[in-house]
């Protein structure tokens, strides 16, 4: 910076002076929006944390070593591993280091999926005929994703989810595209970098399928699960007529009727070769069954599930197709408005218990597992892996989970998932047991750089009045669209909020009635009521959770006895 | 027919407050995972209602290796563990075939966005944790033909299958069953009943509609057939095989006469429509479903070979069903129909022994023409009266004691077996409601103490947070989106 001031100086007074105002104005926004940047001017090149317990990969500990790392890279982990006269030296008695935790399935740095027009479309003599017809495939559209995007492309750094993610010591995830059935091509990203372009450290990594069902209301195939099924198989067929279709022209263009450029199923051919994982979002056991049946059509297809609830009960079809498994651990709960002398049936009772021995089932049964936050907040995603410990998974093969079998799943075993000479220095540095339930985190480390843990966030008081600790209130009035994640298909509504200091009413509207929210109570940025009215006929009561972040909404409608259904939503301004 | 109220229904969360009151309805399902079968069961002392050749009185079925070894009477087992059930007073029929099911099916019955849907399957959607599974099994149905909606012309691909709770769900389809597909005419497919607000009116709209949609298909199924078959022929070694199209594919499997057609259908004039599609374009109606006039053109229907599937009862429930008689059923049997009655309700499907029943009265069935409209004949119609629907040496020993007369209203069904397995039994069934109510308190208490925390913690104020709120409600099913 001096050296820039210097040089200037050497121009006329007037024109220098303003030319100065100009870079000493930028420099200060420079500063005021980058902080990290700065924070790495200061930093060293090289780092050395001394004396500490050093958890190599699960199973392989140094009781007290050294961790050497430059320039991003880890390039000494011993005994005596030698520490460089420039390298800050971080003193780790007391302190174990972990390789940085890997989650295995997120939308983290991508931006919110648009809303859904509700287009009267579908129908029609013509979108009969050309299903008869079968010769045309429905028009691209967000249910039924695109595969060529790229999550790669629109990762962005920082925000808040990211830096949540940091405070539990998680320092990669996955990031997939999240929209519609073939929703596009993962990326496995650093969470430290505030420069996009150093953001990935592999892609694509999968290309990620679900069997969301399009938009119920717009009359769009598929809008069932069977439907979309049937989606996935007739797109890989269509995927390899367009393979054998540009082949047969590679091989000898004269005469040959030129095949129609097709970025959708050419994005799908890596796939269908074997050269690119399928991920599949898999919520249930039953859902794995059907992928396992697609696979069967489509053997060099490598599928890798995610989800996988109860994913257990396949075990070991899973085990023989040696299929990886991305677990959730977001576990059923039960509905808090429930009252307490409500009579839920065993089933439901016995699938709240068992999902929590899922992790430990699986591994049991061999087969390999990684774990996803799914829609959990950091703290609760570390805390249900705990309770995945507590319900039988060796301790051992959940740090397994999250670090070397998520990196090998995920295709980056050369670059993390443990501590050893020239993997990327993605470290975290904890007071004790990371995985224990009063662990402490001192430091994260991404790339070699020291990144800054926010205070880690409070417990969530999902549902609690807590004072303090929450994020500042939001104003949750206005008209909201939103998607709801119904199990026939996501089904449009609206939402309209009233506020007048602390009386908020409004509607939730949809296509076939009208249901009053009641007992609106707003906590921070999260929004909690109460909806009831009829709709066809149908008296219908459920609670609504929700989480405000500036125009974008998301949570979960509760109906007693049903579980939950998600929705997100935005608000036009 | 009821589907059609489903998608309407199921357009928003009226389909999830409407599941939540089948919920409430019965709260445990007592998850049986089958008996396994000795080597051999003999039951003894009953009346055996055949269904194929008549009644045997104090009457013996031998199962053997999951099929029917001997039936008649003084049978003695070969095998000295046999199992040995004395059903003395006891009635045994084969095990009831529902001919018209929408059980176990995970998301919408009905693909209901296109008009022509052959390409999806009700395979791939089985859901083997319903708790209707077992109240069938409860009232004696071995197997269950799964239907699509009959919101299309052409709807999906149906699955046949066996209702054996606790295995594995591919298991439960039938091997050797023919496969088949769902048609449906008149107001459903031309959606005279429901329309969503803001939605253009899908295509067809009136009947005329309906039969061109049918026709339009097989067309364009036969220039797909005929593009593979020029294909094949010619063995070009550079040509590019035509794209394969699961739609079209499943229309050539039923003009290669490889797939059965079950079309919806209520009113004389449709049922003779899509006869004579059948005669013009070269398809057979394996059976009409519903087929409420079917007896004013049973005639026609016997001389198609078609099969008829219908309600024993609910008769004008609305417009089509106005000219719906009590002895529709008597009347096709009559002229030489194979007649089924069916359940079309996850509800009904408890006791179409009593719909069956009904013949007798209206009508004047025999008691073995009765018997067979829910074993023999849906057993013929799904092309698997090979293996199962009566009570006949080498058959799957797919089988129900009744407490008494399976006609009588006092009756009871105490034992399904689906070959030879035992997948109800009611007195086991009650003996383990006890153990099972335990089982249920004892997870209850769990997740109590797993919700409040240690008893130190349990004084602290409302407004503290719980020690660990993730454990609290809210919970979203644990889905993943």
């Amino acid at each position: 910076m001096a050296r820039t001031f210097r040089l200037y100086r050497r121009s006329s007074a007037p024109a220098r002076r303003s030319r100065a105002l100009i870079t000493i104005l930028a420099a200060l926004i420079a500063l005021l929006f980058v902080s990290i940047p700065k924070a790495r001017m200061d930093a060293p090149d090289a780092y050395a944390i001394k004396d500490a317990q050093i958890v190599v990969s699960p199973g392989k500990t140094i009781a007290k070593g050294t961790v050497v790392f430059r320039k991003g890279l880890i390039v000494d982990v011993g005994e005596n591993a030698k520490i460089p006269a420039d390298a800050r030296v971080i003193d780790g008695s007391g302190s174990v280091v972990y390789p940085g935790l890997i989650d295995a399935y997120t939308n983290l740095g991508l931006p919110a999926p648009a809303v859904q027009q509700t287009t009267p479309a579908g129908g029609g003599r013509q979108a009969a005929l050309a299903a008869a017809a079968g010769g045309q495939q429905p028009p691209p559209e967000v249910a039924l994703g695109d595969p060529s995007v790229s999550a790669a492309d629109q990762v962005k750094p920082g925000g808040s989810a990211i830096e949540d993610a940091r405070t539990v010591g998680v320092t990669s995830a996955l990031s997939s595209p999240r929209q519609g059935i073939f929703a596009g091509q993962s990326a496995l990203i650093n969470l430290g970098s505030e420069d996009p372009s150093h953001l990935v450290l592999r892609a694509p990594v999968a290309l990620t399928v679900q069997f969301t069902t399009g938009s119920g209301f717009s009359g769009n195939y598929p809008a069932s699960l069977m439907g979309t099924v049937a989606y996935i198989r007739q797109t890989f067929l269509d995927a390899i007529h367009y393979r054998d279709l540009v082949d047969r022209y590679n091989r000898g263009k004269r005469g040959v009727e030129r095949p129609p450029y097709d970025k959708r199923l050419a994005a799908l051919l890596p796939a269908l070769n074997g050269e690119l994982p399928v991920l599949f979002v898999a919520s249930s056991d039953l859902d794995v069954g059907r992928v396992l049946t697609i696979c069967g059509d489509f053997p060099k297809v490598k599928p890798i599930v995610m989800g996988a609830l109860y994913g257990y009960r396949v075990a070991d079809a899973l085990k023989s197709k040696n299929v990886p498994v991305i677990v959730s651990v977001d576990f059923p709960r039960r509905p808090s408005d429930l009252p307490e002398d409500e009579d839920e049936p065993l089933r439901v009772l016995r699938n709240r218990a068992e999902a929590l021995k899922n992790a430990a089932r699986l591994v049991q049964a061999g087969v390999k597992i990684a774990f996803t936050s799914g829609t959990l907040r950091p703290t609760d995603f570390i805390a249900n892996v705990q309770k995945a410990i507590e319900n039988g998974l060796p301790k051992d093969e959940a740090l397994r989970a999250l670090t070397t079998n998520a990196a090998e799943i995920l295709g980056a075993s050369e670059q993390v998932g443990s501590i050893e000479v020239g993997k990327v220095a993605n470290l975290v540095v904890a007071g004790g047991d990371l995985l224990a339930r009063d662990a402490k985190i001192k430091h994260v480390f991404i790339d070699g750089n020291e990144v800054e843990l926010k205070k880690p966030e409070p417990q969530p008081a999902r549902g609690g009045g807590r004072p303090g600790g929450r994020p500042a209130a939001v104003d949750p009035s206005g008209e909201w669209n939103l998607i709801i994640r119904a199990p026939d298909g996501d089904q449009n509504a609206k939402l309209t909020i009233n506020r007048q200091g602390d009386q908020i009413t409004g509607v939730l509207a949809t296509h076939i009635g009208n249901l009053e929210v009641k007992d609106a109570r707003l906590n921070g940025n999260e929004l909690r009521f109460a909806i009831s009215g009829t709709l066809n006929g149908q008296s219908l009561e459920a609670t609504v959770t929700s989480t405000i972040e500036g125009d974008s909404i998301r949570g979960a409608i509760v109906i007693a006895s049903m579980g939950s259904f998600e929705f997100t939503g935005t608000r036009p301004r | 027919m009821k589907r059609i109220n489903a998608i309407v229904i199921s357009l928003v969360l009226a389909a999830l407050s409407a599941s939540a009151v089948a919920q409430n309805a019965t709260r445990e399902s007592v998850n049986s995972a089958s008996s396994p079968a000795p080597v051999e069961t003999l039951i003894q002392n009953a009346t055996v209602l055949t269904a194929s050749h008549g009644t045997i009185q104090n009457g013996s079925v031998l199962i053997r290796d999951g099929k029917i070894a001997a039936v008649g009477k003084n049978i003695k087992p070969r095998d000295a563990n046999a199992r040995v059930i004395d059903a003395t007073g006891k009635y045994v029929i084969p095990g009831i075939i529902d001919c018209h099911s929408h059980t176990a099916v995970e998301g919408n019955v009905n693909e209901g966005t296109l008009s022509v849907t052959a390409m999806v399957r009700i395979r791939d959607v089985l859901n083997p944790y319903d708790v209707d599974i077992y109240r069938q099994l409860a009232g004696g149905v071995t197997t269950v033909n799964i239907l699509h909606g009959s919101a299309n012309a052409i709807g999906g691909q149906n699955a046949v299958v066996k209702l054996k709770q606790g295995k594995a769900v591919d298991q439960w389809l039938i091997p050797d069953a023919p496969q088949g597909i769902k048609f449906a005419l008149g107001e459903n497919p031309k959606q005279s009943n429901f329309q969503v607000p803001g939605r253009p009116r899908r295509y067809p709209a009136t009947r005329m509609g309906v039969e061109e949609t049918i026709r339009e298909s097989f067309i364009r199924a036969k220039e797909y057939q005929h593009e593979w078959e020029e294909f094949q022929s010619k063995k070009d070694p550079n040509a590019v095989p035509p794209r394969r199209d699961l739609l079209l594919e499943a229309l050539v499997e039923v003009l290669q006469g490889k797939r059965f057609i079950h079309s919806h259908c209520y009113r004389d004039d449709e049922i003779l429509m899509l006869l004579n599609l059948g005669d013009e374009l070269g398809f057979h109606v394996q059976t009409l479903q519903h087929v409420l006039e079917g007896y004013k053109v049973a005639n026609e229907i016997a001389a198609h070979k078609t099969g008829a599937s219908t309600f024993a009862d609910s008769w004008a429930y609305k417009l089509e069903a106005y000219d719906a008689i009590p002895y529709n059923t008597a009347l096709m049997t009559q002229r030489g129909v194979v007649v089924s009655v069916n359940s079309d309700s996850d509800e009904r499907a408890r006791r179409l022994y009593l719909d069956a029943a009904k013949g007798i009265k209206y009508g004047g069935m025999t008691e073995e023409e009765a018997l067979r409209t829910i074993t023999l004949n849906p057993a013929k119609q799904l092309g698997i009266d090979h293996r199962t629907g009566s009570i006949d040496v080498g058959k799957d020993a797919d089988l129900v004691i009744f407490s008494q007369h399976p006609f009588s209203v006092y009756t009871v069904p105490e034992m399904t077996f689906i070959e030879g397995e035992i997948y109800f039994d009611r007195k086991a069934d009650i003996e383990r409601r006890e153990s099972l109510k335990k089982e249920k308190q004892e997870l209850i208490k769990r997740e109590r103490e797993q919700r409040t925390g240690p008893p130190s913690r349990r004084d602290d104020k409302k407004d503290e947070p719980a020690l660990r709120p993730s454990e609290e409600g809210e919970g979203d099913g644990g889905g993943v989106r």
